[in-house]
């Protein structure tokens, strides 16, 4: 789907320096997302990344020639208690496109291209979010897989789920990385590919993909739910 | 943060009366609804708030998003103007984390033990805050209501005045609800009188300060307080609660005045107490009147359509920003901590039109874009896999720290030396890992374990390995495919699928990853110094070379490993190679060859080799010896029998090409000369053709 927008992927590290998990992500000292809790630290003051904006971070960095769309799928890392829905391992795809001229319209339409390709006929909306790397923040939602919208037990009666969050790339971060071009703007948007998964296939346990279980394996469609 | 539908709307008479359209509109709004319970002619919600907005952890913030959204009026609570002069006992603030602190005396007039109302009651309830007492209610609900915590002290309790202060060493205070006092941590901002500490500034209150059922004057303590100060004071002692929550994201300057009319006014009204002097302040913290502004065509390409300035004004001042001319605005003050710059003005433009109702649109896009090499080959290794009836796994980066005993690492073992998590929760990410061999084994221990014999699982995943010279000055990182089986090959075949999925069976699939990868891939003995050769039954056992160089291995698990993880039959087989190996630059063979016209031509040499003398000797030379359209060279047969004097009979059997016709007389010179080549050099050591 995001190649089709011209997008590649881009890779990097899994133990990661703080700056680029957090500081260059305009994620300062004593955020909720730096707690110990939340976190892996591993020795040398390192951690393992939380997220993979990471991949943005360092490509910004790079000051590559304008446009940059790359896609960074890979494995992400919380320190929380596991259970059947929550994992200390587990994958998140990012993607992110900086040109020139680059408005709000367009995040919404890249993530209607996004929303619309994965999930064919389903209804979706916009709402306001807050993540510390963009301003203004935008999550999408679908309408639930199992009651279309009506509100059930899967969906806590939302008849939503979110899927999607995004933004426009934090002026403090285009900024510090040199971009400050007048209308050199970014977007960015991500997804729990591991939610993603467990959603189309109707899975309730999320663990179970991490679980190697071959009689669960051998059960398995890529008909979605 | 729950809340009550018909509260909201006597803050906003413009709140929806059906449920499922207020929530759709919170939602909108970005004040997420998370549940909705309707309960009567009432219905609560439970918010998820915005991490950035403490101002609507209250029902005048969130009433004043539907205010604005609406065009509709906010009625916020009644508070009594208080007088201010001097404080009731001296106060002094000691730390810049404490920006404004306020204390008003308060003389109790009725009985704590009272009644705020039901409808505070009910308030209260809902958000499991109500006490009974209402000095304590008050301060509780008048949060609830406009967002400003406060604490009551009982005066009698406070011995000299109150300094705003940061914890000294070993430094004790008896938290509310707590059986006895702890030490704080150094640097934790505390309220203290001339001898104990009062409270945790913004977090919680104290057992020796806290009001009592006869307590007859209370200290009302409305402040504002650095919000990282009490983020980290909270966090520091594992202490979560409203007034923290509310504090941590940023206060309103204009609100600790009000807050403490506010209640006031609400004990006075219920003949609880009443104000017995002046509201004492200390601290300089004001609204900093911060004016930001907004470029009208900047709006415009932002967010992708017009907008004329009285749009703007007029929605921004819905929100309670004041227009201070040329189109520059004045931030309210409940906003302070997250609009900073223009973006944070468009953002609420956007909101206030709403981000389902502004256009979009994709940008032109000239081309997509092609997958690269790598993710291509990716995509054929993937084939291969599945194809051989593998699935795909993931497994956790890291693991115990008894996994290593179980690979059987002895001291200075090659896989001993780990990247450790410092902080993880779990003893069993305290390791990241170093190899996949314990993970995939422990994969094939779980499913015999139920009973699931038949394994087949490939994982692309990355393994750390602690190097000082990396980059990052702690490890590098290593992209690995990796694949395991056990039990039989083809379980789900008709027939003939009883064959084990052993290590000639990997040693076919990694074959086929090599030729479909069109990769210079090589199987050869193995190499000691590849960290899991050792794990590996040393006669069933190969190394997977690119250039000489290892970047895999294929082998049977020694039993010892497989059995450490609590496998006591099946057998275990594994390989891995290097991502980077596998996905490197294909050779660039031709995508296809012609079959000649002429079909191979098939001989057999046929030798008496003693023992001793092993056939790797024997290869080469028929090799060397061979004319260049000898197709390939195989070992046909080996015959021990009764032997000619000990002597073992190996068959090569030779395969000629076909891209021209040969003559017998060419075939047999060539095979005359191949066998001369083998008599000439180990002829004196028995060779001999048979």
């Amino acid at each position: 789907v995001l190649r089709q927008l011209g997008f590649e992927v881009a890779s990097g590290p899994e133990v990661e320096s703080p700056f680029y998990n957090f500081d260059a992500l305009n994620i300062p000292p004593h955020h909720p997302a730096r707690d110990m809790q939340d976190t892996f630290w591993v020795q040398g003051e390192l951690v393992l990344r939380s997220h993979t904006s990471t991949i943005q971070a360092r490509t910004l960095e790079r000051r590559l020639p304008l446009p940059l769309k790359y896609a960074s799928p890979g494995r992400v890392y919380r320190n929380e208690a596991v259970d059947a829905t929550h994992l200390a391992m587990f994958h998140q795809l990012e993607g992110f496109w900086v040109e020139k001229g680059l408005t709000f319209a367009h995040l919404k339409g890249v993530l209607s291209f996004v929303a619309g390709s994965l999930y064919e006929n389903r209804k979706f909306r916009f709402k306001p979010k807050f993540y510390p790397y963009t301003e203004p923040s935008i999550g999408l939602d679908i309408a639930c897989l199992s009651c279309s919208g009506d509100g059930c037990d899967a969906c806590h009666q939302a008849g939503w789920v979110t899927i999607i969050g995004a933004g426009m790339i934090h002026p403090k971060i285009m900024k510090n990385f040199g971009y400050t071009e007048p209308g050199v703007r970014g977007i960015a948007f991500g997804w729990g590919t591991t939610r993603m998964t467990s959603q189309w296939l109707g899975l309730s346990r999320a663990k179970s993909l991490y679980e190697q279980d071959s009689r669960f394996l051998r059960t398995l469609r890529r008909r979605p739910a | 943060v729950k809340i009550s539908a018909n509260v909201l709307k006597r803050f906003c008479v413009g709140t929806p009366a059906e449920p499922k359209a207020l929530r759709r509109l919170l939602d909108d709004l970005g004040v997420e609804v998370k549940r909705l319970d309707v309960q009567g002619a009432d219905a609560w919600l439970t918010l998820e708030l915005l991490a950035n907005r403490g101002d609507h952890h209250c029902y005048a913030g969130v009433a004043r998003e539907i205010a604005a959204r609406t065009n509709s009026a906010l009625d916020l609570p009644q508070a009594r103007a208080l007088e201010i002069g001097a404080p009731p006992l001296p106060l002094s603030i000691q730390s810049e984390k404490c920006l404004l602190y306020t204390a008003t005396p308060l003389r109790v007039t009725g009985t704590l033990q009272s009644s705020l109302g039901k409808d505070a009651e009910l308030l209260l309830n809902a958000a499991g805050l109500l006490t009974g007492n209402a000095a304590i209610d008050v301060t509780n609900l008048v949060n609830l209501e406009i967002g400003q915590p406060s604490h009551a002290f009982d005066r009698a309790r406070i011995q000299g005045g109150i300094t705003i202060r940061l914890s000294k060493p070993g430094e004790k205070a008896w938290l509310l609800f707590t059986a006895e006092p702890r030490e704080l941590p150094v640097g934790t901002l505390v309220i203290a009188d001339d001898v104990k500490v009062l409270a945790i500034a913004g977090v919680i209150g104290c057992e020796d300060s806290k009001i009592h059922v006869d307590t007859k004057d209370i200290i009302l303590e409305s402040a504002a307080f650095d919000p990282v100060a009490v983020r980290i004071g909270g966090r520091a002692l594992a202490i979560h609660t409203d007034a923290s929550a509310r504090f941590e994201r940023g206060s309103d300057p204009t609100l600790a005045v009000v807050a403490a009319g506010r209640i006031a006014h609400l004990l006075g009204e219920a003949g609880v107490a009443e104000v017995s002097g002046p509201l004492g302040v200390v601290g300089d913290w004001r609204d900093p009147e911060r004016i930001l502004p907004l470029s009208v065509a900047e709006l415009s390409a932002f967010l992708g359509r017009a907008f004329e300035r009285s749009e703007i004004v007029e929605r921004l001042t819905a929100y309670g920003f004041e227009e201070r001319g040329a189109l520059s605005f004045k931030v309210p003050p409940h906003r302070l901590w997250d609009v900073e710059s223009e973006e944070d003005l468009f953002e609420e433009i956007a909101r206030s039109v709403g981000f389902n109702d502004l256009p979009e649109g994709l940008p032109p896009v000239a081309l997509g874009a092609r997958p690269s090499s790598a993710e291509v080959l990716l995509g054929v290794a993937d084939e291969v896999l599945v194809g051989a009836g593998f699935y795909e796994v993931y497994t956790d980066g890291f693991y115990s720290r008894q996994i290593p005993e179980r690979l059987g690492q002895q001291a200075g073992g090659p896989l001993l030396a780990h990247v450790e998590t410092v902080n993880s929760l779990d003893n069993s990410f305290s390791l990241l890992k170093n190899n996949c061999l314990a993970q995939a084994v422990q994969a094939v221990a779980d499913n015999v374990n139920v009973k699931a014999q038949d394994v087949r699982f490939y994982e692309w995943t990355r393994t750390f390995h602690p190097d000082a010279a990396s980059p990052n000055g702690v490890c590098r990182e290593r992209d690995v495919l990796y694949g395991v089986c056990s039990g039989r090959e083809r379980p789900d075949a008709w027939e003939a699928g009883g064959r084990p999925a052993d290590v000639f069976f990997l040693k076919g699939v990694v074959e086929q990853l090599r030729k479909s990868l069109d990769l210079p891939l090589e199987l050869a003995d193995p190499d000691p110094s590849y960290a899991l050769t050792p794990l590996m039954h040393p006669h069933r056992c190969l190394s997977v070379r690119v250039n000489g160089q290892s970047v895999g291995v294929l082998g049977e698990v020694l039993p010892q490993v497989v059995q450490a993880f609590g496998i006591k039959f099946a057998k275990v087989c594994y390989f891995e190679i290097s991502r980077d190996a596998l996905l490197a630059e294909p050779r660039g063979s031709a995508a296809f060859e012609m079959p000649p016209a002429v079909p191979e031509i098939e001989r057999m040499l046929s030798f008496a080799v003693p023992v001793g003398t092993s056939i790797r000797e024997i290869l080469p030379l028929l090799q060397n010896a061979a004319p260049a359209w000898l197709e390939r060279i195989s070992v046909a047969d080996v015959f021990s029998g009764s032997g000619e004097n000990g002597k073992r009979a190996v068959a090569f059997k030779l395969v000629f090409n076909g891209n021209e016709a040969r003559t017998h007389e060419q075939l047999n010179d060539a095979c005359a000369a191949m066998v001369k080549s083998v008599v000439d050099v180990l002829g004196s050591r028995g060779v001999e053709q048979r």
